[in-house]
C-alpha cells in the first residue's frame, strides 16, 4: 500500500469518531526503518481518539500495523498532543 | 505551487493564505528565500515561500465527499426496497445535511462546536454501514454490509472475498473493527445498543471452537486439580467461557490480568457445590 492510501485509511477511520474532522491533519515522517504518522487533531477530540484506557487508538493501531507498505517499512502512529 | 513574495517570511504567509483562501494547518509551506535587512539597507532582501494546499487536506476532503456520495446512493438503494419516500425527497434530504455539514466549516465558528447530526439509532446504523464499506475498502478486503438487528446486540455481517485479511490473526483485526464501530455508534446512536461484526460465519465458528477448548479444559482442570490459564481473550468471549461453565459444580472460572491480556482461569473448586 502506499504511504498516501494509509494517511487516507487513517483519516477515514478517525474523522467520524471526532466532533472536528476539519481539524484532522496526518503529516507523515520517514526515517530509516518507521514511517510514521503523526495525528494532530482539536484538544478537545484527542481523548476521543485516544479512548478509555487507549483502546481506539490501540484499535486503529492494531488495523494499520499489520498493511504492507510498498517501501518495506513499518508503520507508527503517534497522536501529537499539543 | 504558487509563490509569495512579502517583507518578512510571515508577512509573505499571510499573503500567500489570503490568495489560496485556505488555513494555515492546511497549507505545504516552504521557503525559498528568507527575508534580509542587508547592511544599512544595502543588500535587503525580500522573503519568497512556496506554497500550496496540503494533499492530506485535499484526499481528507475527497474522502469526505465519496463518503458522502455512497451514502446518497445507499439511501437511494434502501429506498427502493423500503418504499417509505420518494427518491427525490431523501435527495433533498442528503444534499440539505451535506450543507449543513459544509457551511460549518466556512467561518461560523459556533455551529461548528455542536454536531451536525443528530443522535438517531437509525441514522447511525446506516451511517455505520457506510463507515465499515469504506473501511474494508480501503484494508483491501471490499465487504457487503447486512444488518440484523437481535436481542444481544446489532449484528453487522460482512461479507467479502476476502474473510483472512479482515479477521486478522486471533480475530484482531475484525475486533479492533468492532471496537472502533461500538465507538461510533456510541457517539451517534441515541440508545445503548451493543454492535456486533461477524465475517462470513466466523463469530458462530468461534463460539464452536471456544465451546469445545472450554468444555475440555474443564474435564483436564477435574481430573489433574490443576488450575489452568487460558489465553487472553476479548470480553465477550471471556463472557462465554463463564457463562458455559457458570452451572459446572466441579469448577470455577475468573479472569485475571489487565485488557487487551487479560485471560480466563479454570480452577477447581475447592468445595464442592451441591446441586
Amino acid at each position: 500500500m502506499k504511504s498516501a492510501e494509509v494517511s487516507e485509511l487513517i483519516s477515514a477511520i478517525v474523522s467520524p469518531l471526532i466532533t472536528m474532522p476539519d481539524e484532522l491533519t496526518i503529516d507523515t515522517v520517514e526515517d530509516a526503518r518507521f514511517t510514521t504518522y503523526n495525528l494532530s487533531l482539536n484538544r478537545k477530540d484527542i481523548g476521543r481518539v485516544i479512548g478509555k484506557q487507549g483502546r481506539v487508538a490501540q484499535a486503529i493501531r492494531t488495523l494499520i500495523y499489520g498493511i504492507r507498505l510498498d517501501n518495506g517499512k513499518r508503520i507508527r502512529l503517534n497522536i501529537v498532543d499539543k | 505551487m504558487a509563490q509569495y513574495e512579502g517583507e518578512t517570511i510571515e508577512l509573505a504567509i499571510q499573503k500567500g493564505l489570503a490568495d489560496l483562501k485556505i488555513e494555515r494547518e492546511e497549507a505545504d509551506i516552504q521557503v525559498v528565500r528568507e527575508d534580509s535587512h542587508g547592511f544599512l539597507g544595502i543588500g535587503k532582501k525580500t522573503a519568497i515561500v512556496e506554497m500550496q494546499i496540503s494533499p492530506t487536506v485535499v484526499a481528507a476532503k475527497k474522502a469526505k465527499q465519496e463518503v458522502r456520495d455512497q451514502k446518497i446512493q445507499k439511501t437511494i438503494k434502501n429506498d427502493a426496497k423500503q418504499d417509505q419516500q420518494t427518491v427525490s425527497e431523501i435527495k433533498d434530504k442528503v444534499a440539505a445535511e451535506a450543507q449543513k455539514t459544509m457551511e460549518p466549516s466556512e467561518n461560523n465558528q459556533v455551529i461548528k462546536k455542536t454536531p451536525s447530526f443528530e443522535r438517531n439509532d437509525n441514522q447511525a446504523i446506516k451511517d455505520l454501514s457506510v463507515y465499515l464499506m469504506d473501511l474494508t475498502k480501503r484494508l483491501g478486503a471490499p465487504a457487503l454490509v447486512r444488518v440484523d438487528q437481535q436481542k444481544q446486540g446489532i449484528i453487522f455481517h460482512l461479507e467479502t472475498a476476502k474473510e483472512g485479511l479482515l479477521i486478522g490473526k486471533h480475530g484482531r483485526s475484525i475486533n479492533s473493527l468492532q471496537y472502533l464501530s461500538q465507538t461510533f455508534f456510541n457517539h451517534r446512536g441515541r440508545t445503548r445498543q451493543t454492535i456486533i461484526l461477524d465475517v462470513g460465519d466466523y463469530r458462530e465458528r468461534r463460539e464452536r471452537a471456544l465451546t469445545a477448548l472450554t468444555k475440555r479444559t474443564a474435564r483436564n482442570v477435574v481430573a489433574d486439580h490443576k488450575a489452568v490459564f487460558l489465553d487472553p481473550m476479548p470480553s465477550f468471549e471471556r463472557k462465554l467461557v463463564h457463562t458455559l461453565l457458570s452451572d459446572n459444580p466441579y469448577v470455577e472460572t475468573f479472569s485475571e490480568g489487565t485488557e487487551p491480556d487479560r485471560y480466563v482461569v479454570i480452577a477447581p473448586r475447592k468445595t464442592v457445590m451441591l446441586p
